[in-house]
């Protein structure tokens, strides 16, 4: 009996060995998840930043719209300023309305002005003719004679060389587009 | 009492479990935010890249197209097509067709396919005469010092050069002289292929042109081939009218005067065209179409008088054996010279009025050259053409 009574009462704890071993273990389990999950956050923001940071995503849309605009102009004309701050390409804004003997056919009815709004960071591209409206395109552009002329022009091809920052991505976005309307 | 007992035992396992499976979710949540973030990358890039390429295979489409039109034999009841063509070193394809439109010219259609991406470009065609060139070669360009080039009646145009060249150097413009427009070279030529020498100026730009110029061969027509051959007068003068005339050769001796007088005078000469020193060739009226199975040569002295002052009223043809046309007019020249393999050799000591194409060009001496801006206006079914964009859109 007094057996049986002893056995039930003892209850085996752990001893401090054991506890400062399970401790440790636990620690050095924690700060391994703990850097781990700590890497993962970094990574997914840098991942998140490279693909929806204002730099890519402008860089997106202008190098489309540039490709759009520049594609369809004409090879008649193609205007630029001395420094390559800015783009002039002509079009037709219906390119299928076209007669050889009727010669409001044969120039283009609208345009495209490409440019870096003055003492500004944004680029626009701004619509005119029989089209007409303002979009602007980026808003980190980062104008320096160390990068060169943003747009240049050769022939029919049309060169875009555009430098953006946002003060946390940076990208130097180019792009060249041939243009195919006579 | 015994599972109450069990129970009480067993009860102290602690958070362990919530804590490990709390990690697991936690860690798995970050896994599929991060795999979606990427994947999103992923999936902008990928469908970009598939519709360049859907793009890329649509314009090539298109210049294939083009390609075939000026190239190949076809009719308006057997136009150029193409279904489902891989683009080399691609997984993209493309497509075309060609339809007549109505404004006489062709449309073209274009498809590109890439991975369930598809571009459409159109194009509507029509033909380009070669005589919208001033001067068009396959190869090189000479121009010796201070030479003149304007355009003529109207003064002051524009006038395009052309080569397909992209050897540098191929072309080569001799100081004091100044081109009133632009200078084309080949496909994927650099700014070395124009030298130009102190003090001359070009007005326009030097770029490389998107394709080169397929220049259709010379075909004799019919009724020239199936005229009797025709015995040449060798010396003295003589007079030829009116209608087709086909000679085995033509020798102007010294001081000979050949006439050219009626309407439309055509010749075929199947050998070689002489002037000799002092000779003439002289239009009175009417044109003349000459067709040159062998080389041309007018010697000093000689002189080629078109009396209309219209570039196309002498209209020169070099077929695919005329490998060389040299004048030396000591008046001045109305002329327009069509000889795709042959090399063209401007002496003349006056001025020369019309349009050169060849193989290379070079003229010789310091003189001035006017393009006929008229020769732009010839009806070009009938003239050496080609097709051309006229306009683009895409879809």
């Amino acid at each position: 009996m007094y057996k049986k009574r002893t056995s039930r009462k003892w209850k085996p704890g752990f001893s401090l060995v054991e506890l400062i071993a399970a401790v440790s273990a636990a620690l050095v389990l924690i700060l391994g998840i703990g850097i781990m999950l700590a890497h993962s956050q970094q990574g997914f923001n840098r991942m998140y930043k490279r693909v929806h940071s204002s730099v890519v995503e402008d860089a997106y849309s202008t190098r489309r719209t540039f490709d759009r605009v520049v594609r369809k102009a004409t090879t008649q004309r193609c205007d630029l300023a001395p420094d390559g701050s800015e783009l002039y390409v002509y079009y037709y804004r219906d390119p299928t309305h076209y007669d050889p003997t009727d010669p409001s056919t044969l120039t283009p009815d609208s345009y495209a002005r490409f440019y870096v709004e003055t003492g500004g960071k944004e680029l626009f591209v701004e619509y005119g003719g029989n089209s007409s409206g303002r979009v602007r395109l980026a808003r980190d552009v980062q104008m320096s004679a160390s990068n060169g002329p943003l747009f240049s022009a050769r022939g029919r091809t049309v060169y875009m060389a555009l430098p953006l920052d946002n003060g946390k991505e940076t990208m130097f976005v180019t792009s060249s587009a041939v243009r195919h309307n006579k | 009492m015994k599972i109450k007992r069990m129970l009480s035992r067993n009860n102290c396992g602690g958070l362990v479990l919530p804590l490990v499976a709390t990690i697991v979710v936690f860690i798995f949540l970050i896994g599929i935010a991060v795999l979606k973030v990427g994947f999103g990358g992923r999936y902008i890039a990928a469908m970009t890249s598939t519709q360049i390429a859907a793009r890329s295979a649509a314009d090539a489409g298109l210049t294939l197209a083009l390609h075939e039109m000026n190239n190949t034999l076809w009719s308006d009841s057997a136009l150029p097509s193409a279904g489902d063509v891989p683009l080399p070193n691609s997984r993209a394809y493309y497509s075309y067709s060609v339809a007549p439109n109505t404004v006489g010219g062709y449309t073209i259609t274009s498809t590109g396919k890439r991975d369930g991406e598809t571009r459409y470009v159109f194009a509507m065609t029509s033909r380009t005469l070669l005589w919208s060139y001033a001067i068009a070669v396959d190869g090189s360009l000479t121009f010796k010092p201070k030479t003149t080039i304007d355009t003529y009646p109207d003064a002051a145009g524009e006038v395009d050069i052309r080569t397909n060249s992209t050897v540098p150097g191929a072309v080569w413009l001799g100081p004091d002289t100044h081109i009133p427009g632009d200078i084309v070279v080949g496909p994927g030529g650099a700014d070395d292929v124009v030298q130009v020498k102190a003090s001359s100026e070009i007005d326009g730009q030097v770029y490389a042109a998107d394709s080169t110029i397929d220049f259709p061969p010379v075909t004799v027509p019919a009724d020239l081939l199936s005229m009797p051959l025709e015995d040449p007068c060798e010396t003295g003068p003589w007079r030829i009218t009116e209608g087709p005339h086909r000679y085995r050769y033509i020798d102007r001796k010294q001081g000979g005067t050949l006439t050219i007088s009626g309407g439309v005078v055509s010749i075929y000469v199947e050998g070689t065209m002489q002037l000799g020193n002092g000779a003439k060739l002289e239009i009175e009226n009417g044109s003349l179409l000459l067709y040159l199975g062998g080389d041309f040569t007018a010697d000093n002295t000689s002189d080629i008088i078109n009396a209309t002052g219209e570039a196309s009223r002498l209209r020169m043809y070099g077929t695919a054996t005329c490998s060389k046309i040299v004048l030396r007019n000591s008046v001045a020249f109305y002329g327009a010279v069509y000889a795709p393999n042959a090399d063209l050799y401007i002496h003349n000591s006056a001025a020369s009025y019309g349009s050169f194409i060849g193989k290379t060009f070079e003229m010789k001496n310091s003189g001035e050259f006017y393009y006929d801006t008229r020769l732009g206006e010839m009806d070009p079914t009938s003239e050496p053409s080609f097709f051309q964009v006229q306009r683009w859109w895409e879809r």
